[in-house]
């Protein structure tokens, strides 16, 4: 048997599909940072944390990562990508760069992703439901309701949500995300 | 249902299934510690595009595929030449797991490979039942749809020869529906066979097992419903994933039993005269029902549950279950049209080989059917389905 007709096979890389992952981290963290100021039950849900809660949600096994947490003050704050020199309390991992895709393509809600073995989470559960609940109040914010009926779990009345409340937070978190 | 006095039930592979499930692999393989696949396939998976999809699934892993081997006949049985080659191949490219793409041969031949390197000495010295005594390296099986039916238990054929152990299961059944593709009306409908037989007789027998009846039932169940619709529509994405499903349920409940009277029938004519064990056992099935009827002995009712489920299963008073159960199997069988043989005259198997498969059916059974059964049924079958 002539074993180099049968060679190895090296993995290549998703280039593209990690840019725009990236991308999209890098927009819902820095919106979770705005949310967490323009929000009140986002900020409830923040002040729930422990003071040194940092999240790290990203994309194994070498994808492109975001960390979330409080700082000194207790100011949620988005922190970057890099892990250098951080501790995080809460990790949630996803589990390939196909799945990311899924998520933040919003073909696949997290609740649904997590339900399909997508997500691998290491921390209090209770803090990883209060994130999740978090997340789903940011895409509100951040994308058009037939978009957003996609990403979460179920999309809130106007009795849950005022359009007020909506539309006000809507452009405040636009405003402080890609500004302040 | 009742609670037996006692049972033992086995199940060693994970089941993924679904939309992306070829990406779960890279981690299943780490979670076994292995980053070097030997990846198996036939020429046909190849031709179809499937192995390039396999490869895409891995980008952006840590997953380095030792080697890609996709000269596999999938239709043929294992043969050892091929595996020394294979294990040569392994060896030399550092692998530490093997991948299967495909049903049938490849995956016989996957396990034969993954006995070889895991074990020492000859590897027809592990042929029988329970000879392999320590557990092999990883193997994933991915499922294209087209198989056997059995590729997910704890046997495999090489040479002719039947290896059976716990530890021939795959770690992983990966059915993602890219790789399920639509495949000829025959071969969903052989395929499906030996999966219902499996099924049937590890679920009708008289005693129970909980565990075992659960996953046959879902398989029962599965094919009834979705087998009819992928004969008339063979690029039904649901209904083939759902057969997939079906056949890798089936193989773990078979693997829990010792074969019936029809599977080991099947595999005895099929092996002589070369025919897909499907065709042999789609007509045997229902007819051995009916005979083990005309003995008087007992067919669970739950048979008539896994096919028509709660509600039809309710309907019909306990006292006809039985005979309900047999006419839509017979029914089903029938609906398939000319896909299956009706006799054994039909596919011009030699009656003065009957004393013979019956003896060897009697012997993969462990006895559990005798002779004089197979031979009665074989009679029977040699007329065949009216």
């Amino acid at each position: 048997m002539n074993i180099d007709r049968y060679p190895e096979i090296p993995p290549k890389d998703k280039f593209i599909k990690k840019a725009y992952v990236a991308i999209m981290l890098w927009i819902v963290g820095r919106a979770m940072q705005a949310a967490s100021r323009v929000d009140p039950v986002v900020k409830e849900e923040f002040s729930h944390l422990r003071d040194n809660f940092l999240l790290r949600l990203w994309v194994a096994p070498n994808g492109p990562s975001m960390f979330v947490g409080k700082d000194k003050n207790g100011k949620v704050k988005y922190m970057g990508w890099n892990p250098r020199g951080k501790k995080t309390t809460l990790d949630m991992q996803i589990k390939g760069i196909e799945q990311a895709v899924l998520m933040f393509t919003f073909q696949e809600s997290t609740a649904v992703a997590t339900s399909n073995d997508r997500l691998i989470v290491s921390g209090d559960l209770d803090d990883a439901c209060a994130i999740v609940r978090i997340l789903d109040i940011v895409e509100i914010f951040l994308l058009p309701k037939i978009i957003t009926k996609l990403a979460v779990k179920r999309y809130p009345k106007w009795s849950q949500m005022s359009p007020l409340r909506k539309y006000v937070g809507r452009v405040l978190v636009y405003i402080r995300a890609f500004t302040v | 249902m009742q609670l037996p006095e006692s049972y033992v039930f086995f199940s060693q592979p994970k089941i993924n299934s679904g939309k992306n499930a070829m990406e779960h692999i890279y981690v299943e393989l780490a979670s076994m510690d292995a980053r070097k696949p030997l990846v198996l396939a036939s020429r046909q998976v190849t031709e179809r595009g499937l192995t390039k999809k396999f490869i895409k699934s891995l980008y952006d892993s840590n997953v380095v595929i030792g080697s890609l081997y996709d000269e596999v006949y999938p239709y043929h049985y294992a043969c050892i030449s091929q595996l020394n080659d294979l294990v040569e191949l392994f060896k030399a490219r550092g692998c530490d797991s093997i991948i299967a793409i495909g049903g049938g041969s490849v995956v016989d031949l996957a396990k034969g490979v993954n006995i070889a390197v895991s074990n020492s000495g000859n590897i027809m010295d592990y042929a029988g039942t329970n000879t392999i005594q320590k557990r092999l390296k990883p193997f994933i099986y991915v499922s294209t749809g087209h198989c056997g039916g059995t590729e997910t238990s704890n046997e495999a054929y090489i040479e002719n020869r039947r290896f059976v152990s716990d530890f021939l299961f795959p770690d992983v059944i990966i059915l993602d529906n890219r790789m399920i593709t639509a495949r000829t009306r025959q071969r969903a409908a052989e395929a499906s066979m030996v999966a219902l037989t499996a099924a049937i007789e590890s679920c009708a027998v008289p005693y129970n097992n909980p565990m075992n009846d659960l996953y046959a039932n879902v398989a029962i169940n599965f094919i009834y419903e979705n087998l009819l619709g992928v004969v008339k529509k063979p690029g039904s994405k649901t209904g083939n994933l759902a057969l997939a499903n079906a056949y890798a349920m089936a193989g773990i409940s078979f693997s829990n039993i010792p074969p019936g009277i029809v599977y080991s029938l099947g595999i005895a004519i099929a092996r002589d005269t070369g025919l897909p064990r499907g065709q042999c056992m789609g007509f045997l099935l229902p007819l051995s029902l009916e005979h083990r009827v005309m003995k008087n002995e007992s067919i669970r009712g739950e048979l008539l549950y896994a096919l028509l489920g709660t509600e039809g299963y309710c309907r019909v008073p306990e006292k006809e279950r039985t005979s309900t159960s047999i006419t839509i199997l017979r029914q089903f069988v029938n609906d398939l049209g000319g896909l299956l043989p009706k006799s054994l005259k039909e596919m011009r198997v030699n009656k003065y080989k009957f004393e013979e498969y019956a003896r060897q059916a009697s012997e993969m059974s462990m006895k559990r059917v005798t002779q004089k059964d197979c031979m009665q049924l074989l009679d029977i079958a040699w007329e065949g389905i009216a």
